[in-house]
Parts: C-alpha cells; sequence; structure tokens
C-alpha cells in the first residue's frame, strides 16, 4: 500500500514537475550559462571563441550608472514595501478584527475585484486618473482646489503609486491570516492591564503580526524589484527602473548575454538584502513561511 | 446581614441591563459588593455572567443602569482606567512574552522603572510560589502553573478588584481542587476584593463569602453559601444548587412560619420562607441528605412520612445514596452518611422516609 501511494503521488506530481523542470529551472541554467559568455555574432557562436567569462558582471560593477539605477530601484522597492504596509495594515485589521462576519466577505470581496482584471488594464487605469485631464486633475478643478492643470504621471511618486496599488494584495492577505489568528481576548487583557491603544499596538499587535508583515514585505519587494508593467506605463523615461533597463539589453542592444547577467544580479542582490534585513530585524524565516 | 457603610462597597451595580439586539443577557441587576469579599456570580450557562463582568471591567458599556466602582461612576471610562483587573477564561497569557514579562506588563505600561518591576515581578512570582519561573516560556507551563501567573499578572497593578471568569473551568478535576484552595489562600494573603464566576455550584460554595446565583439575565438570590444552600428563596435555585426532592401540593393551613400542605402523599408539613397562604399551590422541597430512611412501613408518629420500597442503592463510600419509589410512583433521592452502624434496609423493602419540618420548605409552584 505505502508503494503504491507513493508511485501514485510521483506519477501525480509527474506533470508539476516536468514544468517547473522545463520552463523554470532549465532556462535559467541556460540563462546562466548565457550570462557567462562574450556576445558574439551569431555565426561564431558554438565556436572555440564562445569561452566563459566574467566580463559581463565586470561592466555592472565598473559602471556607476548601471548601480545608480539599481540602487534607486531597491530604495523604491523599499518605499513601495513600507507604503503598502502602513496602507495594507488598517485594511487587513479592519477586516480581521472588527468586521463581523457577513461584512468580512464583503471586504474581501471588494478588495479582490479589482485584481479579476489584469495588471496592464489596471496599470493603465492610473493612467487615465492621473493623466492631465484625467479623474485626479478634473475633480480638483472642479473642487477649486487647483487652476492650472498639471500631469502627475511620470514621476517617482507615480510609480510608487501605482506599484503599491498593484501588489496590494500580496500584503493584505498575509497580514489578514496573521491578525485574523491573534486572539482577541490578548488586547483586551493588555487593555485591561493598563495599556492604551497604541501600546497594545505596540506590544500585542505588532509583534503578532510581524511574520505576516515580512511574508507579505518579501512579496512586495521582490514583485516590485522585479516588475516591468508599472514603471514603463507610469514612469516614463525620467524614471529608469532596473528591469527595464535589462529590457533595453535584451531587445534594444539584443545582448542577451549582458542581460542576462544583469538579471541574476538583480536576483542575486535583491535576496541578499531581503536576508540581510531579515537577521536585521531577528526575524526567523521559518515564522515567515508558517505565515505565508 | 448588617447593614454596610456605603465606603465599604467597592463594586456596585444599580439596575444594570444589557441587551443585544432583542436578547436582554442581563436584566435589571443590581448588587453590591464589599471590600476584601470573595464574591460569586454562579449560575448555568449563557444566563449573562460573563456580561456581568465585562461590563465591570469596561468592556462593555450597559444599555441602562449603572456601575460603581469604588463609589465612582464608570460609564465612559475605559478599561485600561478602570481599577479592576479580568482574568479570562482562557487566560490570555502574552504568548511572545515570558513568565517575566507577562507578569512585568502592567507596570510597563504604567512607566514603573525596570527596577522597581523586577522587584515587584519577584514579590508576585514569590506569592503564587513560581519564584524562578520568570525566564520560563508560557508554553512550558502547565495549567495550574499558568492559571497562577495569570493571577500575578493581575494582582501587580494592585486591582481594587480582581474579576475571574471561570478560570478553572479548562483545568482538570484534581488541580480544580487544588486550584480552589490556592485561590482562596491567595485572595486571604491580599485581601483584594475577587468578583467570581462559575456554573460549579461547588466552587461558589466553597470559596465564596457570599453568591448570586443568576438564571436568564436575572439575580435570583444573594447570600451567603449557607443561606443560599439552606434557604433558597426561588425554585430555580433550590433546584440548580444542590440536589433536591421536590414534593407539589396545595396549603391547607399556615401558622407561625409553619404550613400545612396537601399532597399525594398526605398532609406533610414543612418551613414556609414566602408566607405562602392557604389554598396555593407550591413545592416542598426536601434535600436528599435531610431525609432518613427505616425499614418497615408502619407511618411511625411523625408527621412527615413518606412510604414506599427502596429501589436501588448505590454505595459510595462515605455516602450511600438510595433511590426510594413511593406509592405515588414518585421517586425520592436519599442519602445518608455511612456511619457503618446502621443496617442497611435491602432493595425492594419497604421503607418509610421521614424528615424534620425544619428541613423542608415551601415555594410557590408557578413563575419564581
Ligand atoms: N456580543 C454579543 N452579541 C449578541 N449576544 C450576545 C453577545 N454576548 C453575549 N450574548 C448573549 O448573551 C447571553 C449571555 O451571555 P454570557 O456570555 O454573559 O453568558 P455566560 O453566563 O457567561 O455563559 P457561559 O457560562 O456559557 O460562559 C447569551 O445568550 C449570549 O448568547
Ligand atoms: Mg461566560
Amino acid at each position: 500500500m505505502p508503494r503504491r501511494t507513493a508511485a501514485a503521488a510521483a506519477v501525480l506530481m509527474l506533470p508539476a514537475l516536468l514544468w517547473v523542470l522545463l520552463l523554470l529551472v532549465i532556462p535559467q541554467f541556460k540563462m546562466l550559462d548565457l550570462s557567462l559568455r562574450f556576445n558574439l555574432p551569431i555565426e561564431q557562436v558554438g565556436t572555440e571563441a564562445d569561452v566563459h567569462t566574467l566580463v559581463n558582471y565586470h561592466a555592472f560593477v565598473t559602471n556607476p550608472l548601471y548601480w545608480k539605477v539599481f540602487l534607486k530601484t531597491l530604495y523604491s522597492a523599499v518605499v513601495i514595501t513600507l507604503v503598502s504596509f502602513l496602507v495594507a495594515f488598517p485594511v487587513a485589521y479592519a477586516m480581521a478584527k472588527l468586521a463581523s462576519g457577513s461584512w468580512r466577505r464583503r471586504l474581501l470581496i471588494l478588495i479582490l475585484i479589482p485584481f479579476w482584471v489584469n495588471e496592464i488594464v489596471r496599470t493603465y487605469a492610473w493612467v487615465l486618473i492621473l493623466t492631465e485631464h484625467g479623474v485626479l486633475n478634473q475633480v480638483l478643478q472642479a473642487l477649486g482646489l487647483m487652476q492650472e492643470p498639471v500631469s502627475h504621471l511620470y514621476r517617482d511618486s507615480t510609480v510608487v503609486i501605482g506599484m503599491t496599488y498593484a501588489y496590494m494584495l500580496f500584503m493584505i492577505f498575509p497580514l489578514y491570516a496573521v491578525l485574523e489568528s491573534l486572539d482577541t481576548s490578548l488586547i483586551e487583557a493588555a487593555q485591561d492591564l493598563g495599556a492604551h491603544w497604541l501600546q497594545v499596538l505596540r506590544h500585542i499587535i505588532l509583534p503578532h503580526a510581524i511574520p505576516g508583515a515580512a511574508a507579505g514585505g518579501i512579496m512586495v519587494f521582490m514583485l516590485s524589484v522585479g516588475t516591468f508593467v508599472v514603471p514603463s506605463f507610469l514612469g516614463g523615461k525620467g524614471a529608469l527602473w532596473f528591469v527595464e533597463l535589462i529590457y533595453r539589453r535584451f531587445y534594444d542592444a539584443l545582448n542577451w548575454n549582458l542581460g542576462s547577467a544583469f538579471s541574476f544580479i538583480l536576483l542575486a542582490l535583491s535576496m541578499l538584502f531581503v536576508v540581510g534585513v531579515l537577521r536585521l530585524f531577528g526575524i526567523a524565516v521559518r515564522r515567515v513561511i508558517q505565515a505565508s | 446581614m448588617p447593614e454596610l457603610d456605603q465606603r465599604d462597597v467597592d463594586v456596585e451595580l444599580v439596575g444594570v441591563t444589557k441587551r443585544y439586539g432583542d436578547l436582554t443577557a442581563v436584566a435589571g441587576v443590581s448588587l453590591a459588593v464589599h471590600r476584601g469579599e470573595f464574591f460569586s456570580i454562579l449560575g448555568p450557562s449563557g444566563c449573562g455572567k460573563t456580561t456581568i463582568l465585562r461590563m465591570i471591567a469596561g468592556f462593555i458599556e450597559p444599555s441602562e443602569g449603572e456601575i460603581l466602582i469604588a463609589g465612582k461612576p464608570t460609564r465612559g471610562v475605559a478599561p485600561n482606567r478602570r481599577p479592576t483587573s479580568l482574568i479570562f477564561q482562557h487566560l490570555a497569557l502574552f504568548p511572545l512574552m515570558n513568565v517575566y514579562d507577562n507578569i512585568a506588563f502592567g507596570l510597563r505600561m504604567r512607566g514603573v522603572s525596570e527596577g522597581e518591576i523586577s522587584g515587584r515581578v519577584a514579590a508576585q512570582l514569590e506569592l503564587i510560589n513560581l519564584s524562578g519561573y520568570g525566564p520560563k516560556r508560557v508554553d512550558q507551563l502547565s495549567g495550574g502553573e499558568r492559571q497562577r501567573v495569570a493571577i500575578a499578572r493581575s494582582l501587580i497593578i494592585a486591582p481594587t478588584v480582581l474579576l475571574l471568569d471561570e478560570p478553572l473551568g479548562a483545568l482538570d478535576l484534581k488541580l480544580r481542587e487544588h486550584m480552589k484552595e490556592e485561590l482562596k489562600a491567595i485572595q486571604h494573603r491580599v485581601g483584594t476584593t475577587f468578583i467570581y464566576i462559575t456554573h460549579d455550584q461547588g466552587e461558589a460554595l466553597a470559596m465564596s463569602d457570599r453568591v448570586a446565583v443568576m438564571s436568564r439575565g436575572r439575580i435570583e438570590q444573594i447570600g451567603t453559601p449557607s443561606e443560599i444552600y439552606e434557604q433558597p428563596q426561588t425554585r430555580f435555585v433550590a433546584y440548580f444548587v444542590g440536589e433536591n426532592n421536590a414534593i407539589a401540593g396545595r396549603t391547607a393551613r399556615e401558622d407561625a412560619g409553619r404550613v400545612v400542605v396537601d399532597t399525594p402523599e398526605g398532609r406533610l408539613v414543612s418551613r414556609n420562607p414566602q408566607g405562602m397562604e392557604a389554598g396555593r399551590s407550591g413545592l416542598i422541597f426536601i434535600r436528599p441528605e435531610k431525609l432518613q430512611c427505616t425499614a418497615g412501613d408502619d407511618r411511625g408518629s411523625g408527621p412527615n412520612a413518606l412510604r414506599g420500597t427502596l429501589e436501588e442503592i448505590f454505595y459510595e463510600g462515605p455516602m450511600v445514596r438510595m433511590r426510594v419509589r413511593l406509592h405515588t410512583a414518585r421517586q425520592v433521592a436519599v442519602v445518608i452518611p455511612n456511619l457503618g452502624r446502621t443496617v442497611l434496609p435491602a432493595v425492594g423493602d419497604a421503607v418509610v422516609v421521614t424528615f424534620s419540618a425544619d428541613d423542608a420548605y415551601l415555594l410557590p409552584d408557578g413563575g419564581a
């Protein structure tokens, strides 16, 4: 019997394993290999000239412009993550602790509905809101708060707003899950012992929510670092994002080798950054995985 | 009960009512708890005990009426500003803090210096016999230890009143017995007023100075444990507290606190605490341990004698419990102490069950 269930499990998992192998693992190795080679004209690929090298990585390290874009991306992703947390926390708290059963379901659906729409469409909606003759300006003018319409697009802050919105769910849900699991009587016990609401937040609710916040934070951060849609729609020329740099290596410069190297640098450095931040706050990764 | 000076009242409820939509969870409750008293609220599940406690603690506001703590009205005062502390049914110890931090919590919230805190926490740990347990994690403690930590965590802020919501409910029987004594001892040492909620009458009677018996949001009776047990004033209390035999009948005449009642079992005489007049229907209550049971079927000379057959004997060690079927097919329970000398009747024997008029009391049949 155990052998048969094991065999059945293997058969059932085969499609998924193949999927991961063919579409994730093999291409990644291929890209890693690419990133370690020169960008040669097509006829020289596969000849003796096609040897392994670190020249692409070296190009990143030595060019301060790349560094600048990378650091700016990192910084923006951190800001987006923090803003996401600040916006998502009250929403998640209200859903988990304040709303009654039926309201909780309604709120969940309200939050989910926009995400049935494709990310590109959702992002484009922000363009309609923020453009010169967009909804925001019309409202501001109608209220008499603004005389001359200005475009809110193509700024760094626009990208932050757009991304915060795009990845909000990834922050709300882990937070909702941990807050839901917080026993309300702990909050009451703290109040009973003399804590006012800020102290309750600081000593009871936030410590309990840390694994969820970290899980949500990691997702939002990694998604923000790696996104392409939002910065290219809302960011415009001035707000260069590191992923756009990669995109241009691939499609404008047709230098796949450099593009691949940049991808791995982005992946490695942002993961390093996440691990570093978790360490800094002494958060055990195991607790984060349990919360997500 | 002697009238007490108003200054000796720590908690007073005046006509407190709490409604949830159509449901009245607490209906016009008035009571006064005295300083240093161990006051229990006893009642079946859902009768509004927790609601009362949470109103005193400040988590919910009464729909009507007033709650005074140490003479001051409390309406609008948040829980963290009330001189009360609540021990939750499931204790609600902070799982991410160790024992020390749990107990220190209340003082930290008040901005007490860490130096002073460490001394006071140590004193509390000593009070609950858990010295040296400070660094332990809460989930490493046994049920009884968690219980005591919860008490220490509340007592350290020196509340005027400690509110306990069935704190022994989650413990096993042995531990309950032990914690009962422990709680009483702690209360004795600190002298804080305790308001203790339970649906276990044994707990209420054993620990309390006074007990309030509740049913469906109302107070049925407030009194000392012996008053509650010996002199129930309502049918509910008679049935709910301890075991009771009830015999229905109609009053024939009453005089000087005694009443003669015609029942299917014949004429019976009992106390008449409610002063019921002749011609009213009521129930005579008599506790199993106040009955005597002798073999034979002569009526004897006393007035209160019930004839029947012994149907079953349960030998319980210190006591012997018997079930007697009367001629009217009604059953009565009899409990006699196992003194070892008496010769017990055998199952199937004809027996006479007798009782003293002083031990029986008549309560009205309908309503309260
Ligand atoms: N927030 C609420 N909303 C609606 N009804 C409530 C609420 N809280 C309590 N009730 C109702 O009020 C009544 C009294 O509840 P309460 O919790 O005070 O009972 P209890 O005596 O403590 O019972 P138990 O011994 O089971 O704990 C119950 O019928 C309960 O369903
Ligand atoms: Mg309760």
